[in-house]
C-alpha cells in the first residue's frame, strides 16, 4: 500500500510537472517572440528586451536545453548591437530567434515525432 | 564549477531515494526488471552531470518515470503470477532427483562448467550428492542434497537445545545502544548488574552483545593499538 501511495504521488507529480512545464514554456516562447516583434518596431528598448530576456532565460533554463538559451541571448545580443532594424545581421537575428523558439515548442510538443 | 556541484548534489539526492524506493537489495538478487531500471537509473544521471546544457530536471523526471514503472511492475509482479513470469522469468530445474537435465540446461545457455562453478559457490564439490538444483530468476543456484550428503542437525539427532536468540550489541565502542536494549526487551539496571559480576568499565568495553537468555560476549577496548 505504501508503495502504492509512493507511485501514485510520483504519478500526479509527473503529470503535473509535464503540463505545467508545456504551458509555462509556450507563455515564455509567446512573450520572447512579443519582446522581439515590440523591439522590432521600436515600441521597446533594447535595455528592457534585454531585462525581461534575462529574466524569462532564468525560468525557462529549468525546462529547456540551455544551449538553444544561450543562442537566443546571442541573437538578442545581435539585434541590439544593429544600428539599423533594415540591416541584414538584424533581420538575420530575428529570423534565428523565431526558428529557435519554434525549436523549443516543437521539443514541448506531445507529438509522435518527437519519442523516436 | 558551482553549478556542476550543485546539480551533482540534486541527482545524488534523487538517485538516492529512487534507490530507496526500490528496496534494499544487492546487485545480484536483482530481479532482471530491477537489474534493468538500475542500469538505466545510473545512466540517465550521468546525463545532466556530463552535460551542463541539459536541465536537471529532464534527468530528475527520468528517474523518476523509472521508479514509477518499477514500483508498478512490482506491485504487478506481486498480484500476478503471469505478469512475474514476464517481468522476471521463471525458475528452471537443473538437476532433478540426481539427474541433470540437459535441454534445461540448453534453454538457459548454461555450460557444465557454469553448473560446476555455481555447486562449489554452494560448497557442493561433488555433483552425486545434489538431488535437486535449481537455477533462480536473479541466477543464483538453489541446492538441495540427497539425504545421505546433507548435514546432520540437532533435529536428526534429536537433541532438545534452548531456544535461539539473536544476540544485540548492547554497547559499542563505549556507548550503550538504548534501541537494542530495548529490543532485547530490557534496560540499563540489568545491563548494569551484568557488568557488575564483570571487571568491565563501560567506557572500556568496545563491543558487547547480549540475547533474551542473558548470554553475553564482551570484547575490549584495546588502547596499545
Amino acid at each position: 500500500m505504501k508503495r502504492l501511495i509512493y507511485a501514485a504521488v510520483i504519478l500526479i507529480a509527473l503529470i503535473s510537472l509535464a503540463f505545467y512545464s508545456h504551458f509555462a514554456v509556450n507563455r515564455y516562447c509567446n512573450d520572447t517572440i512579443n519582446d522581439v516583434q515590440n523591439f522590432a518596431s521600436n515600441n521597446i528598448t533594447s535595455d528592457t528586451l534585454t531585462k525581461s530576456w534575462n529574466k524569462r532565460k532564468n525560468k525557462m533554463s529549468i525546462y529547456v536545453n540551455h544551449d538553444f538559451l544561450d543562442q537566443i541571448t546571442m541573437y538578442i545580443g545581435q539585434m541590439i548591437l544593429g544600428d539599423n532594424h533594415e540591416d541584414e545581421n538584424f533581420k538575420t537575428a530575428y529570423k534565428n530567434i523565431e526558428t529557435l523558439i519554434k525549436l523549443i515548442r516543437e521539443e514541448q510538443k506531445f507529438a509522435a515525432h518527437s519519442f523516436y | 564549477m558551482i553549478s556542476t556541484i550543485m546539480r551533482t548534489i540534486i541527482l545524488y539526492l534523487t538517485v538516492t531515494i529512487a534507490i530507496r524506493l526500490m528496496g534494499k537489495r544487492q546487485i545480484g538478487d536483482m530481479q532482471p526488471n530491477e537489474l534493468v531500471v538500475t542500469l538505466l537509473i545510473s545512466e540517465i544521471a550521468a546525463i545532466p552531470l556530463q552535460d551542463n546544457e541539459q536541465p536537471v530536471l529532464v534527468g530528475v523526471a527520468a528517474i523518476s518515470v523509472l521508479i514509477f514503472l518499477e514500483i508498478i511492475a512490482s506491485i504487478l509482479s506481486m498480484k500476478s503470477f503471469m505478469i512475474r513470469k514476464v517481468l522476471n522469468g521463471k525458475s528452471v530445474v537443473i538437476i532433478k532427483n540426481g539427474v541433470i537435465d540437459q535441454q534445461a540446461m540448453r534453454d538457459v545457455r548454461m555450460t557444465v562448467i557454469d553448473l560446476i562453478e555455481l555447486l562449489r559457490n554452494k560448497d557442493v564439490f561433488n555433483l552425486s550428492d545434489v538431488a535437486f538444483a535449481v537455477l533462480e530468476v536473479n541466477g543464483n543456484l538453489s541446492v538441495l542434497l540427497k539425504k545421505d550428503a546433507q548435514t546432520v542437525t540437532t533435529k536428526d539427532l534429536k537433541l532438545n537445545l534452548p531456544d535461539d536468540s539473536l544476540p544485540l550489541p548492547v554497547i559499542s565502542d563505549g556507548k550503550i545502544v538504548a534501541e537494542s536494549l530495548k529490543a532485547l526487551q530490557s534496560n540499563k539496571n540489568k545491563l548494569y548488574k551484568i557488568l557488575k559480576h564483570s571487571k568491565y568499565k563501560i567506557s572500556d568495553i568496545f563491543l558487547m552483545t547480549l540475547d533474551r537468555n542473558g548470554n553475553h560476549t564482551i570484547y575490549e577496548k584495546d588502547y596499545n593499538k
